[in-house]
């Protein structure tokens, strides 16, 4: 197709926090900092397989703990210097003990590089492990050359390193950590002048207004194929509509849930990762038919229950409750996933084909909603219509308007019968998730955006010991214990194994499937957690574009270099 | 007492009224529940980090430092740093990125009415009890009863598909072709067509803050009219041989000015609070929709300072209001109102 | 008057007992010790019991003797509807009758009265009577208090008039089953309320039931269905009593405030006068909404926030957050009243002050508050609805106007329109009763000021949403 390399793409978005990279936390920065930033390696067009970037190769060491990347050499950054080794020691020392940093985690936990800690005293008279600053073992050998080193084999370590906290920035390019004083002031990288080696430097961000990005014709990579990108920022849906799909002011339509027609879709066919592709339209607002495709993402929306606080038999009644078809189908408007299993089906231990396998077997009724069930298991429990059981449903504001105000009314609805009285709770996030890890919660609802695409990022959500709520570092909040489900010993020895085998061979994959369906299986049995959706994004272009359809990983992990405009017609 | 010194003593009321109102804020929002740690840390809190952010945000000194602290910074115009929506910056800077579109929106709440309500009202006072006297006030009355948000999500319906409500009248391409909701673009807003531009984006939103307004000036307007026909200067006027028209108009303004004051400070005071509505429905992120996330989200110092803001806004207008008053009615005084 | 009364017992006794009787005593049993508590809690459950025993009464409207919900059978015709009648004119039919009924009773009540007045009062005259008087020549008031009535019916009456019950629609919609004809299968089947409601849902594009429309299970819907299948009418029908409850609720509670304060600052003026004005301007200077959003957003945790579904804390802060206006429309007036010559006499005499002013200043302060209070309700409505609409407040699955509304939002410009604008007429016309309530109160009590008081008004009503 014909394209003009001048073009701008224009792009709706939501609002974004910060375009520094260590401290961005929410998808809206991170699609930016995407395509500011280069890291050494890369998801392509988010898609799960991890590829170079910056990093000409890799050695891999025989124990796999330490890992030997060869920089490209002649990569600069927007402000013209050249990346170095020693600009990726400075960069994630900046994430490790930088204070605007809030992804340190991921450095010194998940990935696990070698480091030091000292025990605090924290304000409030707590002993705390705190990490001792540049003690991170990594190395510039040379110029060109960077050894790290970790605690143990790591099989997601390059996936690990594509996430945006990762990108190394031009050393000493703010002081905020030791001995640095910094070549511009913090607010200035993190609000004006953000220096990467992406394929585009910041033109203008006009604060929940609009962002522009202009390309750059120094890229390392490939030479990018429009001119900006210029996102122009919405709180509502409704306004992001009338915007891009009524006056078609943008170069991708947006489609509200209520507008939303499955009717219109015509699909031509699936390609190798499972994409569904076609056409969308025409809309009635402009005439126009968009391509189109869909693509399951890595995530996991889920009810879940303090188990220490909820008894199994309501645990169960509500699974027996929960039709997952209907929830796909009735509550959410756009395209979904029916879940089963908290891993989803791309990293499903034994892969698509198992996960579609075991859902048939789901111990709450596949595709359906047993309400007889439901009140058996709570009438053998001792509980009847004068002695109900009180469950409050606690979430956010934000799940309560996406869909959890419609499934809490369902539920509720359904479960009247089975002598348990709902009670929604909602509260903005921090209020919520604060009371989740205290344990505050009875039901909740959560969800689960993959940081990289394996199988244990899931599951240490449920590995019982961790998910204690008393315990400082709780993750998961289900306080699942031996006393309040029969299987937690069987979801411990599952995680065991997993971490037992961190490695790259086929035996320790393998072992990993092993311990992963260990963890699924007691987690259904024992009513812990209760999942409900993958998401399934869609892709709309108008006829115009030409945009490489993203992967799983979430479109906001997609570089937009490659996006070619061609003639908009009578839309420019 | 006279009138100025009833204008200072207000003055002098007027800080203890800042400082209670600040006060409340300050309990309200510091010692309740919610925790910003959790909001910016998201699934990766934990006791540590959340302890670290505390120590950041200051928010490890006992309740009494805090507030006392809070009151000096507020009452020096040192707004702190906003913590969830904006990390990186002041909230002063952040409040300035978002007011423009607020101010510009209740500017024109404040003169559409204005220049609808009173000369709607001069017409039903031109033409008393007849039809359309009795159209335009009783459309002023529901339109009144009608709350802001409905009003506003009418008009965003009406307004987006108007070429079928307004018999092809296309509001979309109405002068300049602007979205119809959204926020406007407040760049280079002091040349002419960028300004009209962006006026055109708000002017839904404004109609509607205003719509409370335009009714009560419907009815100032209304009354103000018939007075000044109905009384005694106008036969004197009329008797003297004097062009009859220049007095009564110069009168009817004059009836219509003092009941105006509160009806337009009063406006404020609408504004402020139905912007966060308003906003919300047309998608203009301007201040009030920006208290409503930062409540939302945990962003306290964002929000107290906001709210620190507001109290300024209506005290001042309250004040603006009792000198008005004191300039052009000789009645007022402490002891008699 | 008394048969009316006692055919209709239970109903209006059903209304009364609707109000969150349960949560207060709950509290009150929950804070006392054991042994008082349980006591509290065993008389507060004789009364409940006989409360609920009363609201269970057989009432001479009650929906089961016209009945509106059936199915279609095989070849036409309609099973378990009144007379076998189309469901929707069943519906109108006994909508019809509760408000002929509640009108006569009105009527009835208003004979009685001027009946009263003519034969058997002591006194010949009072002001009331002629306050009264005016109000009957003002038909604009009167329209108000029509359209109020109108309300209060609905409020009241919620379960008789609305096409379906509250328990099987709303909260209870798997334990009720119901018969339909089946199109394709051509039989009558039975389904769980609550499988027919997830598809009878009105979302748009996808799927839509609108105004006077039957859905697939034989029901008939007047105002549509909602994004969840419910239907809107008993929705709203009960919405309405909520709102009601609001509005009564803090427009008692910032009156009292006022009518306290004003006798107060009347009495001892000076530093308590001045100390008031403060405050009140303190609390006017801080825009209700935005405080409002601030105090539920940090309340929604407590579990003051649970009492009525969230309905109680939003009154409440109305409340509290409402009485400056009206304490300064009456502060003026009982001034005006202490400074009369019969007042300073009585304190000649010595009577002390609380009977001073409960005497003689209360009752003619108390007429100016009813007016402003009138205007002030329709505010504290429209503002609840506002906070309901962006998410706070009156929580699911009890039915508040503005949370229907917000609901309907994204839906108004496709065939789901009705969601949002069928809530938002209804909450206009309350509105709207209630300010042209106020007018006639306000030219019945007091002909002088006519209708030009703007400024007060604004000051008692504004600040809605």
């Amino acid at each position: 197709m014909d394209y003009d390399p001048s073009k701008e793409v224009r792009l709706t978005g939501s609002t974004m926090d910060t375009l520094d990279p260590v401290k961005a936390t929410d998808t809206s920065s991170g699609a930016k900092i995407q395509n500011i930033f280069d890291g050494l390696t890369n998801y392509p067009d988010g898609q799960t397989n991890v590829e170079n970037l910056l990093a000409e190769s890799l050695d891999v060491s025989d124990d796999q703990t330490t890992l030997t990347f060869s920089l490209k050499q002649g990569a600069t950054y927007n402000n013209g210097d050249e990346v170095t080794a020693g600009d990726i020691v400075y960069s994630w020392e900046r994430l490790a003990a930088s204070e605007n940093s809030r992804r340190a985690s991921f450095l010194l936990d998940d990935l696990g590089v070698v480091h030091e800690t000292e025990t605090e005293t924290n304000s409030e008279g707590e002993e705390v492990e705190r990490y001792v600053p540049g003690s991170i073992d990594v190395n510039a050998v040379d110029d060109y050359t960077v050894e790290i080193n970790l605690r143990q084999a790591f099989y997601a370590a390059t996936a690990m390193i594509a996430y945006s906290s990762f990108v190394p920035v031009p050393e000493g390019i703010v002081g905020d950590i030791e001995g640095y004083d910094g070549q511009m002031d913090y607010q200035e990288f993190a609000t004006t002048n953000p220096v990467g080696a992406g394929p585009y430097e910041l033109d203008s961000w006009e604060q929940a207004t609009e962002v522009r990005l202009t390309s750059r014709d120094d890229y390392h990579g490939e030479e990018p194929t429009n001119a900006a990108l210029h996102y122009t920022i919405f709180q509502e849906t409704n306004p992001a509509y009338t915007y891009a799909t009524v006056n078609v002011n943008a170069d991708f339509p947006v489609v509200p849930d209520d507008k939303y027609n499955p009717e219109l879709r015509s699909f031509d066919g699936t390609d190798d990762r499972g994409r569904r592709y076609g056409s969308y339209g025409p809309f009635e607002e402009n005439g126009l038919t968009a391509d189109y495709y869909e693509v399951s993402t890595l995530d996991c929306r889920y009810v879940a229950f303090n188990c220490k606080q909820v008894p199994k038999p309501v645990r169960e009644a509500v699974g027996y409750a929960m039709n997952q078809q209907i929830i796909t189908d009735e509550l959410i408007a756009g395209p979904a996933k029916q879940a089963y299993f908290f891993t989803p089906p791309g990293i499903f231990p034994g892969g698509p084909d198992a996960y579609t396998e075991r859902q048939q077997d789901y111990k709450y009724g596949y595709q359906s909603s047993d309400l007889q069930a439901a009140k058996q298991v709570m009438e053998d429990a001792g509980y009847s219509a004068d002695n109900t059981y009180s469950l409050s449903f606690d979430m956010s504001n934000g799940y309560a308007s996406y869909v959890g105000e419609d499934l809490f009314s369902l539920l509720r609805d359904q479960l009247t019968t089975a002598h348990i009285e709902m009670e929604l709770n909602t509260a903005d996030w921090s209020t919520f998730l604060n009371r989740a890890r205290s344990g505050n919660v009875g039901m909740f609802m959560l969800g689960w955006l993959a940081d990289y695409p394996g199988l244990d990022n899931f599951l240490k959500l449920l590995n019982p010991p961790a998910t204690i709520t008393d315990k400082d570092d709780n993750v998961g909040y289900v306080n699942w214990t031996e006393d309040n489900g029969d299987f937690a010993g069987q979801a411990e020895e599952g995680w065991q194994q997993i971490v037992d085998n961190y490695g790259l061979s086929e035996s320790d994959v393998e072992a990993r499937a092993e311990g992963g369906w260990k963890i699924e299986e007691a987690a259904m049995k024992d009513a812990v957690m209760l999942p409900f959706m993958h998401s399934v994004d869609q892709g709309m272009s108008y006829p115009w574009v030409t945009k490489p359809r993203s992967g799983a990983m979430g479109g906001s992990r997609q570089m937009n270099h490659t996006i070619k405009v061609g003639d908009r017609g009578e839309h420019e | 007492m006279s009138r100025w010194s009833y204008f200072a003593k207000r003055l002098v009321l007027s800080i203890p009224v800042i400082l209670f109102g600040t006060t409340i804020t300050f309990f309200v929002i510091y010692a309740g529940p919610i925790d910003p740690a959790y909001a910016i840390l998201g699934s990766q809190a934990t006791p540590d980090k959340v302890a670290d952010i505390h120590r950041q945000l200051g928010m490890n000194q006992p309740m009494w430092e805090m507030y006392f602290d809070y009151i000096v910074d507020m009452f020096t115009f040192n707004l702190g740093n906003s913590w969830v929506i904006r990390p990186d910056l002041t909230a002063y800077e952040v409040i300035m990125d978002f007011a423009p579109r607020t101010v510009l929106m209740g500017a024109w709440a404040v003169i559409l009415p204005l220049f609808v309500g009173i000369p709607l009202g001069f017409y039903a006072g031109l033409n008393p009890n007849t039809l359309g006297d009795y159209t335009a006030s009783f459309g002023g009355i529901i339109w009144r009863a009608m709350p802001n948000f409905w009003l506003a999500v009418l008009l965003l319906l009406v307004l987006s598909r108007s070429e079928e409500f307004l018999f092809g009248f296309s509001w979309e391409s109405f002068i300049y072709s602007t979205p119809v909701a959204g926020a406007p673009d407040m760049e280079n807003i002091w040349n002419f067509e960028n300004f009209l531009r962006a006026s055109k984006v708000v002017i839904p939103g404004a109609m509607v803050l205003g719509s409370a307004s335009m009714g009560n000036e419907m009815r100032i307007g209304r009354t103000a009219f018939l007075e000044a026909r109905n009384s005694n200067y106008v036969e004197m006027a009329r008797a003297k041989g004097l062009p009859g028209r220049s007095i009564v108009w110069k009168h009817i303004f004059r009836n219509a000015l003092i009941p105006l004051v509160p009806v337009i400070t009063a406006e404020a005071g609408v504004l402020v609070g139905g912007s966060v509505l308003v906003e919300t429905v047309f998608g203009i992120n301007g201040i009030g929709w920006l208290f409503f996330t930062a409540m939302t989200s945990g962003d306290l110092p964002l929000a107290a300072a906001l709210m620190f803001l507001f109290i300024l806004l209506l005290v001042g207008l309250n004040i603006l209001q009792d000198f008005l008053y004191t300039i052009i009615d000789p009645r007022v005084g402490f002891e008699s109102n | 008057m008394a048969v009316l009364v006692i055919v209709e017992f239970g109903a209006l006794w059903g209304g009364i007992m609707a109000l969150p009787w349960d949560t207060p005593m709950g509290l009150l049993t929950g804070v006392l010790p054991g042994a008082i508590g349980g006591a509290v809690a065993g008389i507060a459950s004789v009364f409940a019991d006989a409360g609920a025993w009363l609201a269970d009464l057989p009432t001479l409207l009650s929906r089961e003797w016209i009945p509106n919900q059936g199915h279609r059978v095989p070849g036409g015709g309609w099973e378990g509807t009144f007379l076998g009648l189309e469901p929707a004119y069943a519906w109108v039919i006994r909508v019809a009758v509760v408000y002929a009924y509640a009108m006569f009773t009105f009527y009835w009540v208003w004979r009685g009265y001027m009946v009263f007045r003519r034969h058997y009062r002591y006194a010949d005259w009072t002001p009331a009577d002629d306050m009264i008087d005016r109000f009957r020549g003002h038909n604009w008031g009167k329209f108000g208090l029509v359209l109020v009535m109108a309300f209060v019916v609905m409020a009241m009456f919620a379960p008789t008039i609305s096409p379906t019950t509250q328990e099987q629609n709303i909260m209870d919609p798997y334990s009720h089953n119901i018969e339909y004809y089946n199109d394709d299968a051509g039989q009558v089947m039975e389904t769980s309320v609550g499988q027919a409601n997830l598809l009878s849902s009105s979302k748009g594009v996808q799927r839509n039931f609108g105004l006077w429309s039957y859905d697939e299970y034989d029901r008939f819907h007047p105002t549509g269905t909602f994004t969840n299948g419910k239907d809107m009418f008993t929705l709203t029908a009960y919405g309405a009593r909520i709102s009601l409850f609001i509005g009564v609720f803090a427009s008692a509670l910032a009156g009292g405030i006022a009518l306290s304060l004003a006798l107060l600052t009347a009495y001892y003026k000076g530093i308590v006068d001045l100390a008031t004005v403060v405050a009140s301007d303190a609390f006017m200077a801080m825009p209700r909404l935005l405080v409002l959003i601030m105090l539920v957003t940090v309340l929604a945790d407590h579990w003051v926030a649970n009492i009525y579904s969230g309905g109680f804390i939003i009154a409440f802060l109305f409340g509290i957050w409402g009485w400056m206006g009206l304490w300064r429309a009456v502060r003026g007036p009982a001034f005006q009243i202490v400074e009369n010559e019969w007042v300073m006499a009585s304190k000649g005499f010595g009577e002390r002050p609380w009977r001073i002013v409960k005497k003689h200043v209360a009752p003619y302060v108390i007429g100016y508050l009813l007016i402003y209070l009138s205007m002030s309700l329709g505010g504290y409505i429209i503002g609840a609805a506002g906070l309901a609409f962006l998410g706070l407040g009156v929580t699911a699955p009890t039915p508040e106007m503005g949370r229907l509304i917000a609901a309907g939002q994204s839906l108004v410009t496709t065939q789901s329109w009705h969601i949002s604008i069928i809530p938002g007429l209804m909450i206009s016309a309350l509105v709207l009763g209630f300010n042209a309530l106020g007018d006639g109160i306000r030219d019945a009590i007091d002909p002088k000021t006519g209708g030009d008081d703007a400024a007060g008004e604004a000051a008692a009503a504004g600040g809605g949403g």
